[in-house]
């Protein structure tokens, strides 16, 4: 086997939290305050609702074919040909959405922080330390997942705790001004590739000590994001209102307007941290993931010799890609968008239907 | 051994690796204290003033008063833009400007007048400017401003900060943050305010001849005077509020702390009495009826007598206490009332109360924002004040001569 390492579920758990949770609380906020405005809150809710929908597609379809991922299983659903091709688009996927974690990182940093620093040190330096990371292996992995992602949560719950004070019940008010859809709207464009980046899972199940309990450790993972994406939102309209919509990074924003009697001040270099220990993981989750399927789908011993030419190109493409922060943002709305609600969504449907009609698999039942 | 030596080596990079390769020192950093804005003479310009800080004079600790070194300096200059401007303050400083420690931002009148939306965008976007700092308008020019020493502080830019605290004190100026008015600025309705700031003369210039001027007047004793309110519509200043109005404005958006309301003494019309601000609260409720907008200022007041001139009240009589409430319920009223007609004048709604229909009747806000313009103008606004007075102070009655 490739990967000899099992994985709790908790364990599981805490990986998918880690896998959404960085980029949605520092990016999402504003994306959908511009639709939803003071009512992104019900959105948070709409796109978790899918995001378990979603989870437990995904968790049927690996609790099918329990001890393979969806590289061994193509095969399986839809035959050796098309199962190839099924194999491959994953393994590709997860290093296309790879190179826009990896962007975003490098850009927030940028932007934020350190302007004059070229984008490809950030690069170079999140990429080294995932593919550390991915060579130890899964354990190691989320292992290391364990001990950040509570260190983030406990984070994030901090600052929001220090911003209360700043929060205006008013800026809610008035509920669903424009009616519905703007909410269904606001809860479009972050559903369809954050909140189903539970699509990780058809690597990961195989590794779960219970497997059985895939689909509860998804909708757990998923319900955990959602909670905090949702504690995120409500500070940002409570604190920022209307200026949520405006800024790039609201979370940002509002660790910078914290100020305790004057003494507790300037604490965004905690979102900072917040930011590069969970984009560490994140970009290790996938990075891994990209890296396990294409050595099953080359039929490798070894995963291992695949790291670092996936490094390295997952390094180039993050910078060349895009010219500007502006072509990322609007490639996110335009291109990954539908190929991840394809990724996501349609794919799993399709092989889950045809593993049914088939009648391949069926080790949940 | 080879990975000790390995290790050896990681440890000794250590020592080379500590640090940023653009780090600054202290001593070479110019750290802006604050900011002023001014329309250029030339065409299209601004001009900048900072106030930079000299970090070796800060130490020298308040014996160092009078004949001194300053402890910051004062540079201008020009540019097509904010951002502009302060790269080519550079050129004269030798240094680029750290901007992360100022503290406020003082836009001069002119500039305000046309535009001060050239100045807030740098602002929001830049990051290491801070939309926290204190936004204030300068009644003249804001150069004028930071040039003047402020006695209290040795960084007179912080002094001008502190100044803008301390409204808490009098409720007589807003404490605007830049952010505070851009968000005013995104209402569709809501008219931005912010601080005013103006200079006095601590002696009138003698004669008033021209002749005198020169020399003379540039040593001419000066102090910074923060009061009243700058009024805008979207970007533009529209217009002034008094120190009165500003409070009417404060009592409105609930933002008095604490101050001092002076009212007639109940008996004789010559005396006074004034009454602390302990707290305060108020809630802005409109009504529709019948397609007819009223909005009703609902304010809660609650404070001490704080001072009595003497042959007038004796508070101990039944009745008295009554009275005086009733009276501090008159002042603010008036107040309330001086700013809502100022306001209606000027047609600028900056008590949100167009933000305060959109919230409680959303459907019909749909057909009253686009003709907001004309409504706010004849808006009809009810009071309803409550002031109490809790304590009356440590005597019950003024020393009296016995007849």
């Amino acid at each position: 086997m490739l990967e000899d390492g099992r994985i709790s579920n908790r364990q599981a758990v805490f990986l998918i939290v880690s896998t959404i949770l960085p980029t949605s609380i520092i990016y999402i906020p504003a994306i959908i305050y511009q639709e939803a405005a003071q009512d992104s809150w019900m959105s948070v809710l709409l796109v978790t609702a899918y995001g378990v929908i979603v989870g437990a597609i995904i968790a049927g379809l690996g609790l099918r074919f329990p001890d393979r991922t969806i590289v061994q299983y193509g095969e399986l659903a839809v035959g050796r040909l098309l199962g190839k091709v099924v194999g491959l688009l994953y393994a590709v996927y997860f290093l296309y959405i790879n190179t826009y974690i990896v962007r975003e990182f490098a850009e927030f940093t940028t932007t934020a922080f350190l302007p004059e620093t070229p984008l490809v040190v950030f690069s170079v330096g999140i990429v080294l330390a995932a593919a550390y990371a991915v060579r130890c292996g899964l354990e190691v992995l989320a292992r290391a997942n364990e001990i950040i992602l509570p260190v983030v949560l406990v984070l994030i719950l901090l600052l929001v705790a220090l911003i209360s004070p700043e929060m205006h019940i008013r800026n809610f008010t008035p509920v669903l001004e424009q009616g519905i859809l703007p909410v269904l709207q606001g809860s479009y464009r972050p559903v369809a590739f954050l909140f189903t980046e539970t699509i990780v899972m058809v690597m990961l199940i195989p590794y779960l000590s219970r497997s059985r309990q895939a689909r509860g450790t998804i909708i757990r993972g998923i319900l955990i994001v959602g909670l905090f994406q949702l504690i995120i939102v409500v500070a940002a309209i409570a604190v920022l209102g209307v200026r949520t919509a405006r800024l790039e990074f609201p979370f940002l924003t509002i660790a910078r307007q914290i100020s305790i009697a004057e003494v507790i001040e300037r604490v965004e270099p905690f979102v900072m941290l917040i930011w590069v220990v969970g984009g560490f993981m994140e970009v290790g989750v996938f990075y891994y993931c990209c890296v396990l399927a294409a050595a099953q789908w080359l039929n490798l011993k070894e995963y291992k010799a695949l790291v670092l030419p996936t490094g390295v190109l997952l390094t180039v493409l993050s910078i060349v890609l895009w010219e500007n922060v502006l072509e990322l943002t609007r490639q996110i709305s335009e291109i990954l968008l539908p190929i991840a609600m394809a990724m996501h969504v349609g794919l799993p449907l399709l092989l889950l239907t045809a593993a049914c009609l088939r009648g391949k698999g069926g080790g949940a039942r | 051994m080879k990975r000790k030596i390995a290790l050896a080596a990681l440890v000794l990079l250590l020592l080379f690796a500590a640090g940023c390769w653009n780090r600054v020192e202290l001593e070479q950093r110019a750290i802006v204290a604050g900011f002023g804005a001014d329309q250029s003479g030339e065409e299209g310009k601004i001009e900048i003033t900072v106030q930079v800080i000299k970090p070796g004079e800060i130490r020298a600790g308040p014996a160092a008063r009078g004949g001194s070194p300053k402890a910051v300096v004062v540079y201008n200059s020009t540019g097509y833009t904010f951002f502009d401007t302060l790269r080519n303050l550079t050129m004269l400083l030798g240094k680029k400007l750290f901007v992360s420690e100022a503290k406020i931002m003082v836009v001069g009148e002119e500039l305000a007048r046309e535009d001060i939306g050239k100045v807030t965008d740098f602002y929001d976007r830049d990051h290491e400017l801070s939309t926290l700092n204190f936004l204030l308008i300068a009644q003249g020019e804001a150069r004028e401003i930071l040039e003047t020493e402020v006695g209290t502080e040795k960084i007179w830019a912080y002094g001008i900060a502190d100044m803008v605290k301390a409204m808490k004190a009098h409720g007589k100026a807003p404490a605007t943050k830049v952010q505070d008015f851009l968000d005013a600025v995104e209402s569709k309705t809501t008219a931005p305010v912010a601080a005013a700031v103006q200079v006095v003369r601590k002696e009138k210039e003698e004669g008033e001849g021209e002749e005198k001027a020169g020399k003379e007047k540039a040593v001419l004793p000066k102090d910074l005077k923060l009061s009243g309110a700058a009024v805008f519509r979207k970007y533009q200043l529209a217009g002034w509020l008094d120190e009165k109005e500003t409070r009417g404005l404060l009592w409105v958006t609930g933002k008095i702390k604490s101050g001092i309301i002076v009212a007639p003494a109940p008996g004789s019309e010559d005396k006074l009495v004034a009454f602390e601000i302990i707290r305060a609260s108020a809630r802005i409720r409109p009504e529709m009826a019948g397609g007819n907008l009223t909005v009703t200022v609902e304010v809660k007041e609650e404070g001490n007598l704080g001072e009595v001139q003497p042959d007038t009240v004796d508070i101990t009589r039944p009745g008295v206490l009554k009275e005086l409430e009733e009276r501090k319920r008159a002042a603010i009223e008036d107040e309330i009332i001086a700013a809502v007609i100022k306001a209606q004048e000027l047609n600028a709604d900056i008590f949100g109360f167009g933000e305060a229909v959109r919230r409680k009747y959303p459907r019909e806000w749909k057909q009253l924002e686009d003709r907001w313009d004309e409504i706010f103008p004849a808006l009809e606004v009810n009071m309803a004040v409550e002031a109490k007075i809790r304590r009356t102070g440590k005597i019950t009655k003024t020393a009296e001569p016995k007849p």
